[in-house]
């Protein structure tokens, strides 16, 4: 089903297969929901006074207006099922429209959950769960496998930029800087991780997503990315520096991937010499 | 699991140290030996540019790590030759004091082993034309103070200087054991399988029947009389505790030595041109009654510069002058001990060591003396990556590092020589295996790398694992023949 030219990584076919399972869970769960969909929140709602004495939730509606609204969230159904098979059949193709399953699972939780606190109907706490379940499962599953096989997406790449250019700008004894000489470190960098394992990978995406927003917590206005070239390379001295050593493995392992690809040229140390000289 | 079926006397699982003596031994005595490999068989002229040395030999690209405070980076070898394709070919007979304590070999035993192995790799101090630009720096502050430094000996045979022992030895100079005891295996009759990966174990009752696994050619089984699992301290223990071969008494994993390390560079107004030659070309034993050990280590512009401290233009201006810098490591015997876990996901371990306080101040001890050896060589600035002292720029700066508090968190290292996972002892209360390294529970099962030798040596341990691999093999063929 895999229409791009490379094998799929395992996390994209962890993701392959939680999407065919969703489009499944959907496609048949539909009709299910057309036809029970209004006692199920009323039968949500009993639930409790069937195992214990204790007092039941309120009860649910299952009026007219329970109808009109349930057309409307079985239409959705459909438009997921349709996004999971979309996506199942052609992960990378189709991978980012995933993005749509994710906003409506988001807006269902945290409606869920503001309306359960406010009206206390379990069917709604219910809701909120399994809801807020799949989204964090969804988002987890899709993070690990967005970048399939260039191993980092474009925010990372970003970001891995950003440093480069920080470590090591235009000018001075060596003229070249990382920005010249990109596409060829970050073909390197990208070879690097192929030979890690999927956990390496994710550490190194992790690491990459929590230097750009660390200046945040240091009192700057700006993601690192964002940051003007000297504030970046100030910003990571003081990374360097940092007492806390799981601060300066990141900026070590950041500094790895960059400086070791920029120099690793064919006859890299003649070459270093001769600009030097 | 089907697929195809391999059948033999002695399956040997790995090529290191331990596993390419043991296949040797074996083979010669006319054992019918299987050796199953992870990694490729590759040749000098394979052997490229440093990156592509590190995805080719390195286990999941170098990126193995201890957990701890601070993680400590343990690269290990994958590929035929296992960590000796990519160590620094340094050979250090074990200390006697250590061999006489082990419940293990005795030093008669082991020696004629020790003696067969350096003939056989050549193993020879290092010629000072190769000691490179480090030593030649060093030396001028050694005479300096009076402080004794030695060359190494090495595992090789016409050593050309290029500097990439640690990358894979593209002139194949080095004799690591694809370009010795895995030709003389296999000169002997014994079959080896590259890209092998064991994922599982056939059990027969209480023993091992055999072994299952992946190639590239589909899933594969492998049966015999004896199992030799020489994967190394971090990966056998582990791959006993995931496939519950682990010994009740709990010590497999536990007792983890790394020979923690890290190193100080200094840079010089002279050219010192640390990549030409020997990486590791000398030493300096001078403290080793305080368990530390200085001994040479250079690397590449890569690798070197992605080391030292600093960004932007002063970094890049470090840069410029890298041929400048001159780098030497520190090594300690430690007192700590880390544990292997069996691996979580695709990682076949999980380790985790946590430095001491001894350890650190250790370490820092060795850093302060191989600075006062820099300054009095006429060194600019010390690089040591320490807290609070990272960059150092004066003797009197060097005294307060020495004389301020330090943490283990605050240093930046590495290791090279896990052993102690799997520890030799009499008895199951003491050890794992016994001093023929057969498993105290498993009687068709012997273990012979790096995670037998119960203590940190102190030393490069790969002479110490070949001849304990070697001795146990001999013994083991002696059984078989008879």
């Amino acid at each position: 089903m895999n229409k791009t030219k490379y094998p799929l990584t395992p996390a994209e076919r962890r993701f392959r297969w939680w999407m065919w399972f969703s489009f499944f869970m959907y496609a048949f769960g539909l009709p299910f929901f057309l036809i029970f969909g209004r006692q199920l929140a009323a039968g949500l709602n009993r639930f409790p006074a069937m195992i214990v004495h204790n007092p039941p939730w309120p009860p649910a509606g299952m009026g007219m207006e329970v109808i009109f609204w349930q057309v409307l969230g079985v239409s959705l159904m459909a438009i997921l099922a349709l996004v999971c098979l979309f996506i199942a059949r052609d992960v990378r193709r189709f991978g980012p429209v995933i993005l749509a399953l994710l906003a409506a699972k988001l807006v269902s939780t945290l409606c869920y959950g503001g309306f359960y606190i406010a009206d206390g109907n379990g069917a709604y706490l219910v809701g909120a769960l399994t809801d807020g379940f799949i989204f964090l499962l969804t988002a987890v599953l899709w993070f690990m496998a967005s970048p399939g096989d260039r191993y980092l997406d474009r925010h990372e790449t970003r970001v891995l930029t950003a440093v480069g250019e920080a470590l090591l700008p235009q000018g001075g004894t060596l003229p070249k800087g990382y920005d010249e000489a990109q596409e060829r470190c970050l073909i390197e960098t990208r070879r690097m991780l192929a030979a890690q394992i999927e956990q390496d990978v994710l550490m190194t995406r992790i690491m990459l997503r929590l230097v750009d927003v660390l200046p945040f917590f240091l009192g700057f206005s700006r993601r690192f990315h964002n940051l003007a070239v000297p504030a970046r390379a100030a910003f990571f001295e003081r990374m360097e520096a940092c007492r806390i050593s799981l601060v300066r493995i990141m900026a070590t392992g950041l500094k790895l991937y960059v400086v070791a690809p920029f120099f690793n040229v064919p006859e890299g140390e003649e070459r270093a010499a001769d600009e030097s000289a | 699991m089907t697929g195809v079926r391999y059948s033999a006397k002695v399956i040997i699982v790995g090529t290191g140290a331990g596993g390419a003596a043991a296949a040797a031994v074996l083979a010669r005595a006319g054992v019918d030996t299987l050796i199953l490999e992870q990694g490729r068989y590759y040749q000098p002229s394979d052997h490229g540019d440093i990156l592509t040395g590190m995805r080719q030999m390195y286990l999941h690209g170098g990126m193995t790590l201890a957990l701890g405070n601070p993680p400590i980076l343990i690269p290990q070898g994958c590929a035929v030759g296992g960590t000796t394709i990519i160590n620094s070919s340094t050979c250090f007979r074990p200390p006697r004091s250590k061999v006489d304590h082990w419940e293990g070999p005795s030093w008669d035993a082991l020696e004629p082993c020790l003696r067969e192995i350096e003939t056989r790799l050549h193993v020879a101090p290092a010629e000072e034309s190769l000691l490179g630009g480090n030593y030649r720096v060093l030396k001028r502050g050694c005479d300096a103070l009076g402080i004794p430094i030695r060359p190494l000996q090495h595992n090789l045979d016409g050593c050309k200087g290029s500097g990439r022992c640690a990358f894979g030895c593209p002139t194949g100079a080095k004799q690591s054991t694809d370009r010795t005891f895995i030709p003389d295996a296999l000169a002997a009759g014994a079959r080896l399988c590259t890209e092998h990966t064991v994922v599982g174990v056939l059990r027969k009752g209480r023993q091992v029947a055999g072994l299952e696994g992946i190639s590239p050619s589909g899933p594969f089984e492998a049966y015999a009389d004896v199992i030799i699992l020489s994967m190394g301290a971090l990966s056998t223990p582990a791959f006993l505790l995931r496939h519950r071969l682990a010994p009740w008494s709990g010590r497999a994993g536990r007792g983890l030595r790394i020979h923690p390390a890290c190193r100080v560079a200094a840079e010089f107004d002279e050219a010192v041109d640390g990549h030409i030659g020997l990486p590791q070309g000398a030493y300096i034993d001078h403290w080793a009654d305080k368990g530390v050990i200085l001994e040479g280590i250079s690397m590449p512009p890569g690798p070197l510069l992605s080391a030292l401290p600093g960004a932007g233009a002063r970094f890049k201006e470090l840069a410029a002058h890298w041929r400048q810098l001159a780098t030497f490591g520190i090594m300690i015997s430690d007192t700590s001990a880390g544990r292997v876990f069996r691996g979580i996901g695709e990682s076949p371990f999980t380790a985790t060591y946590q430095m001491n306080q001894a350890d650190a101040e250790a370490m820092r001890f060795g850093m302060v003396r191989l600075g006062e050896l820099y300054f009095a060589a006429g060194a600019k600035t010390l690089y040591t990556n320490a807290l609070p002292y990272p960059v150092i720029h004066s003797v009197d700066e060097l005294r307060k590092f020495e004389a301020c508090p330090i943490k283990p968190g605050g240093l930046e290292l590495m290791a090279f020589h896990p052993t102690g996972t799997c520890a030799m002892g009499a008895d199951k209360k003491t050890g794992v295996v016994n001093a023929g390294l057969q498993y105290h529970d498993i009687s068709n099962l012997y273990i012979m790398d790096g995670s037998v030798i119960p203590c940190a040596l102190g030393v490069n341990p790969q002479i110490t694992i070949m001849a304990l691999a070697m001795h146990g093999a001999a013994q083991l063929a002696a059984t078989l023949t008879n």
